[in-house]
């Protein structure tokens, strides 16, 4: 009689943070007893979630250097599924629950965008230089913040400026001690991991040298190109052209994530929607969502299996984002085929995929609308109505 | 064995307590009046799939549980004393167990050894906890009479492993063996005996159905094949300008020489032809096993070297039967009196990469634990001080490890059909059968209409397909295409990591990365095979390289692919046909050249590792001589800690019995414990990438890096069998 083992399954490993080299550090998975994640249309691998029981020892030594490492999920055939790194620790050591971060809270290089007051209400409007804090930049990496006030002397916003950045330029900690008779948890690590899309919150974007227009997609690769901390990868291959004309001149210090998502939105020439996230080994990926059908799931399937339009099984960590689902024994017999998937209420548009290991998947909806495009080319966030 | 009275200890390293002592009639001790054992069942019974509006349900997943075993004991003595001690031992041993798992302090593990009355073998079971949550009243009777058993009815609960054939960190070897070898189906003996000591094995083949070695005595001018073995390697007596000739139909950079100590020429020179003169083999540093007398650690060696860009075929005496073909040779230069060194049995180069054992070698009736060890030794090739240039194919970086039944595809003769590299080449078509490759000629621009001629170090006909864009391509298309036949689909069928080796033989700057992409169709058989069902693998952006050697291909991963690529037919029907088609954007007139596909089997269970690229360069790590002979391990049995690991472990013979000593580890991305079925005929196959010269061009991530085919290393296998409940005679 042959032998049958486990199933084969999902494995979580950790590494020092890519700062600062990002040496492997080990397999967390046989310790960890809660793991999930969530991918989005817009960013990518989005965030996890992991639970780990330690030793006190292991946990001291988690807080002392785990902010910022670099987590990577294997799928069961050895494919990364979530990359990200460990933007805030919660730490429990009995009844002491201690918290280190988030990460994208520091602020070490600093500058202040300000406006002194003349007389007759006149405001001149002014920037301070960058203010850095070298040694929080070596080990945590470059966070920028540009900060802004009204009605300062150039000294007051140096003050201000140098203040804050000595405020933020270490991730701060909290500690709670409860007296209660329960005495808490044992010895434990809730890591909320980000993907490294959120590192481009990190930087601001400037370019000054070239005026006009370009392609939408060009731009994206200079902004990503930017990153001065090395973090997204230098292949950008996966950004596919797209030739909508934006302005390239830059020079109100936006915040490169921000800057992204505006971009993103803007859809193409066709208002068609797209698309934007880094996947596995911070590789961008950036084109126009799916039109077609890509999953299916029946709700009848004791199994509630998601499979392709072929019937291929796909495991619930494999379900991409900005993708459409059918659902086939839903509404039978009283929808006509539409063209347009969107028109159809048998569909559905993955925004957000949420997985929890081992087996759970959720798909949270969107209405795939062209308002949304129309709307950011007009340089609008949103209409009320 | 004496199979008489049961056995149940608790034991570690240096003491033991028997749990069956008073049972036996010991008037002190442990004994037990009863016991539930436990099985290791799935937590949570598995993750099933359930729905209010279906009928019925069922399991998606399972990851089996400890165990936990239930005695009730009692603790006796001829004295107070005497009980109060045996309590303590027990004691002390329950917390050494769970200690073992708590500190990092050099504490042993605590195993449980248990055996039933009239079962032949024993088995043993790691403990991994306890529960033993109250004593009996020590003031009450008959503990304070002093006779009898006095401390009863304690409830012990014991956490524990399955059962397992050895205590911790116990292994044994399998034999293992490799079938069909297609490279040397002619003269040369075949690896096909199941071997312990390792068994040599290369990440890719050289397409080639012989290898032939032929002995020249230049004092009488004749030529000799060497067809039985033992054999000396040279004429005896050895005289100057006596040759050794190696023949193979396709340029190889490998051989394993079952070796027998002699005498060695005092010089002698490896040479290769290059179209018109026989030249040194420069990448060989001067043929190890025919320049000393003694080979240090083994009797046996791997020759390797770098592919020379201008081998050519030669036919050194068609009279005498050596045709047309690519060979080396050595060549005395300088004799030497005595009898000369003899080949042990024939050179031979494995070439498909996997090892097999039989089924009747992984007992248990759960999947065995597994080490593997990758010996990287027989290392003679590359004068790394005169030229570091060489040094590119010394060594490889990273492994991957892949197990699949041999069983799935399908009853003999086909149970052993399933292949995971698939050459772009008519001769694996040929051989194999059920599987067609197309290069179209149009279509896509630029195609070439047959296996497409690499280099000129690849024979007349091709060992690659090449594709060549055309100025018109602005997306991808298909460049080659394999289609599984209706007989072949159940052969190929499962979970697999799709690669490809590939390389660009423009040495030009490409302004653009190649785009690639694997698209998978079932396909419905006939006259008219229309795709109905298609799946498209993620497209992969990599920068194509240009080895410096020919023998150099880029491993290019294309992700996980499924095949049949729809799940409403099973295996039985056959009713359907597949192809996997690799589709490619390349800037104009640019090429890729494909070597193979590889379907890395992972639903079983699979491993990846590699040193880390982020930190230091692999080459400074592993390979070299017989100097500083290294082994690298994935393992699950040795280290009960880690569910699986990577370590390095280099030789020094200096050390007396501690020879290996660990020098390092390398991250292991596995699905599972390294595991065997057990009682199933099983394959695993190995996959090796270099990862040195050539990288600093290449981020240490998202790029695939130079993969050199040929060159053969070691493996051994080893188990850990594992039991459900009673072992019996297994």
């Amino acid at each position: 009689m042959p032998s049958f083992g486990d199933s084969v399954r999902m494995t979580v490993h950790y590494h020092d943070p890519l700062i600062q080299g990002g040496r492997y550090r080990g397999e967390m998975t046989t310790r960890a007893d809660g793991y999930g994640h969530e991918l989005s249309t817009f960013g990518g691998f989005d965030s996890a979630k992991v639970s780990v029981a330690l030793s006190q020892a292991d946990l001291e030594e988690w807080i002392e250097r785990g902010l910022g490492r670099h987590i990577v999920v294997y799928d069961d055939a050895n494919e990364i599924v979530f990359e990200g790194f460990a933007n805030v620790l919660n730490a429990t050591l009995g009844s002491l629950d201690y918290t280190v971060g988030p990460l994208l809270d520091i602020a070490n290089r600093v500058r202040l965008v300000y406006s002194t007051f003349l007389e007759g209400g006149q405001g001149i409007r002014a920037t301070t230089g960058w203010a850095e804090d070298t040694a929080s930049v070596a080990k945590y990496g470059q966070f920028e913040r540009v900060l802004s006030a009204g009605g300062v002397s150039s000294g007051e916003a140096d003050q201000i400026r140098d203040t804050y950045l000595a405020e933020n330029a270490l991730p701060t900690t909290s500690r709670q001690q409860s007296y209660s008779n329960d005495g808490g948890d044992a010895f434990r690590l809730d890591l909320e991991i980000l993907g490294y899309v959120h590192w481009l919150q990190t930087y601001t974007y400037t370019q000054t040298a070239n005026t006009g227009s370009g392609n939408l997609s060009d731009q994206l690769a200079a902004i990503l190109a930017a990153d001065p901390n090395n973090i997204v990868n230098v292949d950008l291959s996966g950004i596919q052209a797209n030739t909508l004309q934006v302005p390239v001149y830059e020079n109100d210090l936006p915040v490169a994530f921000d800057l992204i998502k505006n971009l993103v939105a803007r859809g193409d020439a066709n208002e068609r929607r797209y698309g934007f996230g880094l996947f596995a080994n911070r590789q961008v990926r950036y084109g126009p969502v799916s039109e077609q059908i890509d999953y299916m799931q029946h709700l009848s399937d004791p199994a509630r299996q998601v499979r392709t339009l072929g019937g291929q099984i796909v495991k619930p960590w494999n379900v991409k984002p900005g993708r459409w689902v059918f659902f086939p024994d839903f509404m039978v017999g009283r929808v006509q085929p539409r063209t347009a998937l969107r028109g159809d209420p048998r569909m559905l548009f993955i925004e957000n995929i949420t997985y929890q290991a081992p087996w759970g998947v959720s798909f949270n909806g969107s209405k795939a609308s062209r308002l949304d495009q129309k709307l950011a080319r007009l340089g609008l966030s949103g209409i009320s109505g | 064995m004496d199979c008489g009275f049961s056995e149940l200890l608790l034991k570690t390293t240096d003491r033991q307590i028997d749990l069956l002592a008073l049972n036996k009639g010991a008037s002190g001790g442990i004994g037990v009046d009863d016991y539930t054992p436990g099985r290791p069942n799935f937590k949570g019974g598995g993750v099933w799939q359930d729905g209010p509006i279906a009928t019925g349900r069922r399991p998606v997943f399972g990851v089996r549980g400890n165990v936990v075993d239930a005695l009730t004991i009692k603790i006796a003595g001829k004295s107070h004393r005497s009980v109060i001690e045996s309590q303590n031992a027990l004691d002390e041993m329950l917390e050494q167990a769970m200690a073992y798992w708590l500190q990092d302090t050099g504490i042993d593990p605590v195993w449980i050894v248990a055996r039933a009355a009239g079962e032949t073998e024993r088995r043993y079971a790691i403990v991994y906890g306890y529960s033993f949550a109250e004593y009996d009243d020590p003031y009450s009777e008959p503990y304070l009479s002093g006779t009898g058993h006095v401390l009863n009815d304690l409830t012990l609960g014991l956490e524990r492993s399955a059962w397992q054939h050895l205590p911790p960190f116990g292994m044994e070897e399998i034999p293992i063996y490799n079938l069909k070898a297609p490279w040397n189906s002619g003269s040369s003996a075949k690896p096909e005996t199941p071997v312990t000591g390792g068994l040599y094995i290369a990440s890719g083949y050289p397409i080639t159905d012989h290898l032939r070695v032929y002995r020249y005595d230049a004092s009488a001018g004749s030529y000799t094949q060497i067809t039985t073995y033992p054999s000396t390697i040279f004429p005896d007596p050895m005289g100057v300008g006596d040759i050794l000739y190696i023949r193979s139909d396709v340029p190889i950079t490998s051989l394993y020489w079952p070796y027998e100590q002699g005498v060695p020429p005092d010089a002698s020179i490896w040479e290769y032809y290059d179209g018109s003169n026989w030249k040194p083999l420069e990448s060989l540093r001067n043929g190890y096993l025919f320049s000393i007398a003694t080979v240090p650690q083994r009797d046996t060696v791997v020759t390797r070297w770098l592919m020379p860009p201008d081998w050519a075929t030669v036919a050194p005496s068609a009279g005498d039967g050596l045709t047309s073909d690519f060979y080396i040779r050595i060549r005395i230069l300088t004799a030497a009196a005595g009898t000369p060194q003899s080949f042990a049995s024939a050179p031979y180069m494995v070439s498909q990469p996997y090892v097999q054992f039989d089924g009747a070698e992984v007992g248990g009736d759960l999947d065995a634990l597994a080490a593997i060890e990758i010996y990287l030794d027989g290392v003679m090739v590359v004068n790394e001080d005169d030229d570091p240039d060489l040094r590119i194919s010394s060594d490889f970086g990273r492994m991957i490890v892949g197990a699949r039944s041999v069983y799935r595809d399908g009853p003999a003769p086909d149970h052993d059909r399933f292949h995971a590299y698939i050459p772009c080449n008519q001769f694996w078509q040929t051989l194999y059968g059920g599987i067609t490759i197309t290069y179209p000629s149009s279509g896509g621009g630029g195609l070439t209409t047959a296996p497409a001629d690499v280099a000129n170090s690849y024979a007349t006909g091709g060992y690659a397909a090449r594709w060549t864009s055309n100025a018109a391509d602005t997306t991808l298309k298909d460049a080659i295409w394999i289609d599984f036949d209706k007989d072949a689909v159940p052969w190929y069928s499962g979970t697999f990591r799709l690669f490809v080796r590939a390389k660009t033989l423009d040495t030009s700057t490409f302004t653009a990365d190649a785009q690639l992409r694997y698209r998978l169709e079932l396909r419905s058989p006939g006259v008219f095979p229309i795709p109905f069902n298609t799946y498209l693998g993620e497209t992969i952006s990599t920068q194509l390289i240009n080895p410096e050697t020919t023998s150099g291909w880029q491993l290019i991963d294309l992700g996980r692919i499924q095949i049949p690529p729809g799940g409403g037919f099973s295996n039985d029907e056959s009713l359907y046909m597949v192809r996997i088609a690799l589709e490619v954007l390349i800037e104009p007139s640019k090429d890729i050249s494909v070597n193979d596909f590889i379907l890395m089997p992972v639903d079983e269970w699979a491993a990846d590792t590699s040193a880390d690229r982020n930190i230091y360069n692999i080459s400074t790590t592993f390979g070299g001589g017989m100097d500083d002979l290294k082994k690298w391990t994935i393992d699950s049995v040795q280290n009960p800690k880690e569910f699986i690991r990577a370590n390095v472990f280099e030789y020094d013979g200096s050390i007396g019995d501690r020879a290996w000593r660990g020098v390092g580890s390398t991250p292991v991305i596995a699905n599972k414990e390294a595991s065997l079925r057990a009682n199933t005929e099983q394959r695993l196959w190995f996959l090796f990438e270099s990862l040195n010269k050539g990288n600093e061009n290449f981020t240490p991530e998202g790029r695939a890096l130079p993969n050199v085919i040929n060159w053969a290393n070691r493996v051994r296998l080893y188990k850990l069998q594992r039991y459900h409940f009673l072992r019996g005679d297994d």
